[in-house]
């Protein structure tokens, strides 16, 4: 795709991702638009020749595809409206994202066509894509793993401890993006817990970092991600300063529309805004 | 003989390990009293030390099942299943990977290593998880069988392993079942005075107090519950109307084996009408106990066999 068309692409799935979390009534507005161009560039960009990501909807069980762990999990309804846009599963599924009899649930679990991880809780993901990354390893397969990240959840101790596994197992086939809205649950991460810095701690676990100033551009995020592919015998992390509610005006870097989802009212208005983007 | 469940996981790994070639091993760091492990020596490309690090540790072997790889991962009991509790539920059981949770240093077993080495509450912890199953062996050769068994069934699983060596109480015709009738004496209409339902490290203590028991003309039924989950319910309420008074024998607190035949009875008491067993425990709830040698614990505790004895007798 190229850059225009991702950008259109990234418009259409903040709608989605929106309108289904509206019509649950649940949602994490804020964590959903930061994390909606990373993983809309993953899933529909293309570095020349090579995709960035290889897997293919119709054999989610295929043996050469790449894996992505959302390990902010609480920002699901992106990723989903991602699958069902690419046909893993129908979109009519959307609809009853986090209600009884619906595959769709709040938080990710791998009974989803396309979704790998469980990701209930977090701080668990990058460990998860360390046993998948290691496990390619071990087969001397060269299919890569993304393990997406917040901010807010490299608080969690888990997080360093797969960090320093990964850079002990030298796991350069591995590659996590950490989406650095700077907003968790209860407020600034920078108010609730100091994360920084992240490039010194990284490195000094053994890790190849790549600073991305803005991720909502996709020339700098697919950029990143060819730097990544490119590390030698190292793990590569791919820190993304993005903002919270991107692409929601009047919720943009705001902490009260981190963990809500949009009014009536407010989806007519970011409704419209979105077509604009995507039907130019 | 004398053996440990070391051997056992050694010997049954390495079969397993060459019978499943997508079998790994998943490490927590380990006492030196493991070494030397030949899984490890022999199959150290798909063996992996992890450190101190068991959250990590149990969401990576969950992680490798994306490859359809068969995790064993193995570590502390107290550590598995304390620290990396949530791993285990949120990434383990609750999509039901088939993940093999290894546990060493059950119960008491880790002596003087004390109260964070000692672990008493770990199958609450993992009985209570969905999707779990939870395996309790009491030998050499009813651990090598488990092994075996947990390697071809599917789903996740916990096996809590004791440190110390006891002697054979099973030999290599031993095939594994939910419950081993190794001493039976009551029926329905005619019942028994009193049986002993235990696992892992104290059932050798029990058979050790049955004997004795039997030196005095006396009968006593003893049964052994490999399987804690899924627990042979129908066998439980059949032994609850065979005996008038059954012990539970366990190095563990609330939650164990005792809460789970409790729970059994509570239920069958209604339609039995009142007459299944008196259920009564021995073990270790509401206690953290010393730093000491085990059986120097066992004997403070009446979990040794002269204990057990003492407790059926009355």
């Amino acid at each position: 795709m190229t850059i225009e068309e991702l950008k259109k692409k990234a418009a259409r799935i903040r709608l989605d991702c929106l309108e289904m979390t509206s019509k649950a009534g649940y949602g994490y507005s804020g964590s959903m638009m930061s994390v909606a161009d990373i993983l809309v560039a993953l899933y529909y960009g293309d570095l020349g020749r090579q995709k960035v990501m290889n897997f293919d909807p119709k054999k989610p069980q295929w043996d050469g595809q790449d894996y992505l762990v959302l390990s902010k999990g609480h920002a699901a309804a992106t990723l989903y409206a991602i699958l069902a846009d690419l046909g893993f599963f129908d979109k009519h599924e959307l609809k009853f994202f986090g209600q009884l009899g619906g595959i769709l649930t709040t938080r990710p679990n791998p009974k989803i066509p396309g979704v790998f991880s469980s990701g209930v809780s977090q701080g668990n993901g990058l460990s998860f894509a360390v046993g998948t990354a290691l496990a390619l390893q071990a087969d001397r397969k060269s299919n890569k793993v993304f393990a997406v990240l917040g901010d807010g959840e490299l608080q969690e101790g888990q997080v360093w401890e797969a960090a320093m596994a990964a850079g002990n197992f030298r796991l350069n086939n591995l590659i996590a993006i950490i989406d650095n809205n700077k907003v968790q649950a209860d407020g600034l991460v920078s108010a609730a817990m100091d994360i920084y810095p992240l490039q010194d701690k990284f490195e000094a676990f053994g890790w190849n970092v790549i600073q991305v100033t803005n991720g909502h551009n996709f020339e700098q995020i697919l950029d990143s991600v060819e730097r990544a592919f490119s590390s030698n015998r190292r793990p590569s992390v791919i820190w993304c300063h993005t903002v919270s509610g991107k692409g929601i005006e009047f919720a943009e870097g705001k902490v009260s529309y981190q963990g809500v989802s949009l009014s009536e009212n407010e989806m007519r208005e970011v409704a419209q805004k979105l077509k604009e983007i995507y039907e130019k | 003989m004398k053996n440990n469940l070391y051997k056992a996981f050694d010997d049954a790994m390495i079969r397993i390990l060459k019978k499943h070639g997508n079998s790994m091993i998943f490490m927590g760091s380990f006492p030196k009293v493991f070494e030397p492990a030949n899984f490890a020596r022999f199959f150290h490309d798909r063996v992996f030390n992890f450190g101190l690090a068991e959250a990590n540790l149990v969401a990576a072997a969950a992680g490798s099942t994306v490859r359809g790889k068969l995790p064993f991962v193995l570590g502390g009991v107290s550590f598995l299943t304390g620290k990396a509790w949530e791993q285990i539920k949120d990434m383990v059981c609750y999509p039901n990977l088939n993940v093999k949770i290894v546990g060493f240093g059950s119960g008491l077993s880790a002596g003087q290593g004390g109260v964070g080495m000692h672990a008493t509450s770990d199958i609450a912890l993992m009985r209570s998880i969905p999707n779990m199953k939870v395996f309790c062996p009491a030998d050499f050769y009813q651990a090598v069988k488990v092994f075996d068994f947990i390697a071809d069934d599917f789903g996740p699983s916990y096996v809590r392993l004791f440190d110390s060596e006891v002697s054979d109480i099973f030999d290599e015709k031993y095939e594994l079942k939910p419950v081993d009738r190794v001493r039976e004496n009551g029926d329905v209409l005619n019942r028994g005075e009193v049986a002993i339902l235990s696992h892992g490290r104290l059932f050798s203590e029990c058979l050790t107090a049955v004997k004795e028991f039997e030196k005095n003309g006396k009968l006593c039924g003893l049964y052994n519950f490999p399987f804690i989950k899924p627990l042979d319910k129908k066998t439980v309420l059949e032994l609850l109307a065979k005996y008038k008074k059954v012990f539970v024998v366990e190095d563990h607190g609330i939650g164990g084996l005792y809460s789970a035949i409790s729970e059994i009875l509570a239920e069958g008491i209604g339609g039995a009408n009142g007459m299944l067993a008196v259920l009564k425990k021995i073990g270790i709830d509401e206690k953290f106990v010393e730093s000491a040698k085990e059986e120097d614990l066992y004997k403070k505790y009446g979990l040794d066999g002269e204990g057990i004895l003492r407790e059926i007798m009355f």
